[in-house]
């Protein structure tokens, strides 16, 4: 269902509004659709779970899942508005050293000849769970 | 082999680890660098040697060669050692017994070259053995290789 607008006329008191009744049958309408099951779809979610960005140095946690880049040198990254909970993707190759922050656990091994994805998961305030997966 | 000091403790690794964490982060990927250094083993005799607690000299990390504590008295290691030279030429002669068996069961005389090579043996085992008792030294003792036998 399209998320239904009270009509609210252009001033006050000009009698083009909805009646009151009409209006919070759209309200309650508007609501059971949002209170239900599966309302949320991937359309709905915002960019910063659902884009790719280029990595320069910073993993802002906060602009998109997947960050890619190709290191031509060694590379320390940083990380910013991390949150408990979440789950981000980097994809990187470059055979070159890469440091992200401490890490507490680690899984996985870095392969500098092929594309690697770096999963973190967000586990504490500064801990970070590392896993790699590698193409093939 | 590489090595790191980690608050003062050197620890070794057989090569850099694939994933290293330190106070800067977690690194991956590394080649050589963040505090690795090259471990160079002298080449030493494990018989009357040993390696010292490993060190930082001239930005590799390496080891003394010191002696080994020998606890065996001279004597204990000249008395091993003839031992030793004795399952040896034992273990040889032990090859041809059944020719000196078969002669005394059956009276068929043994072959000339195998009676030859017993006597041999035995000469060598009196010679060395000789050799062994007039050592003075314990690592004399110790590093005296025992020769090799091939009687068929």
């Amino acid at each position: 269902m399209a998320k239904q607008t009270i009509g609210i006329g252009t001033v006050a008191n000009d009698g083009n509004g909805d009646p009151l009744r009409t209006a919070f049958t759209k309200a309650n309408e508007n609501f059971t659709e949002v209170y239900a099951d599966g309302f949320t779809s991937y359309a709905r979610i915002a960019d910063e779970f659902k884009t790719s960005a280029a990595l320069t140095t910073e993993v802002d946690f906060a602009t998109a899942q997947v960050f890619t880049k190709t290191l031509t040198a060694a590379a320390t990254l940083t990380f910013a508005n991390t949150g408990i909970g979440m789950v981000k993707d980097l994809v990187i190759s470059g055979d070159f050293a890469l440091t992200l922050p401490s890490g507490t656990t680690v899984a996985g091994v870095y392969d500098g000849t092929v594309s690697n994805l770096i999963q973190i998961v967000v586990t504490g305030a500064t801990e970070y769970w590392y896993s790699i997966s590698k193409s093939i | 082999m590489i090595a790191i000091n980690l608050n003062g403790e050197i620890k070794t690794f057989s090569k850099i680890p694939s994933v290293w964490t330190d106070e800067n982060g977690t690194h991956f990927n590394i080649k050589e660098g963040f505090g690795f250094k090259d471990v160079v083993t002298p080449t030493y005799d494990s018989r009357i040697e040993e390696l010292s607690a490993i060190k930082l000299v001239d930005n590799v990390y390496t080891y003394d060669v010191i002696d080994r504590v020998i606890v065996q008295t001279l004597a204990e290691l000249k008395t091993q050692k003839i031992s030793n030279l004795k399952s040896i030429i034992g273990s040889q002669l032990q090859k041809t017994d059944w020719f000196v068996i078969r002669q005394m069961d059956s009276g068929e005389v043994a072959p000339q070259e195998v009676i030859d090579s017993r006597a041999n043996l035995r000469t060598q085992s009196n010679t060395i053995g000789t050799e062994i008792k007039a050592l003075t030294t314990k690592k004399a003792v110790l590093t005296y290789d025992l020769p090799t036998f091939n009687l068929q």
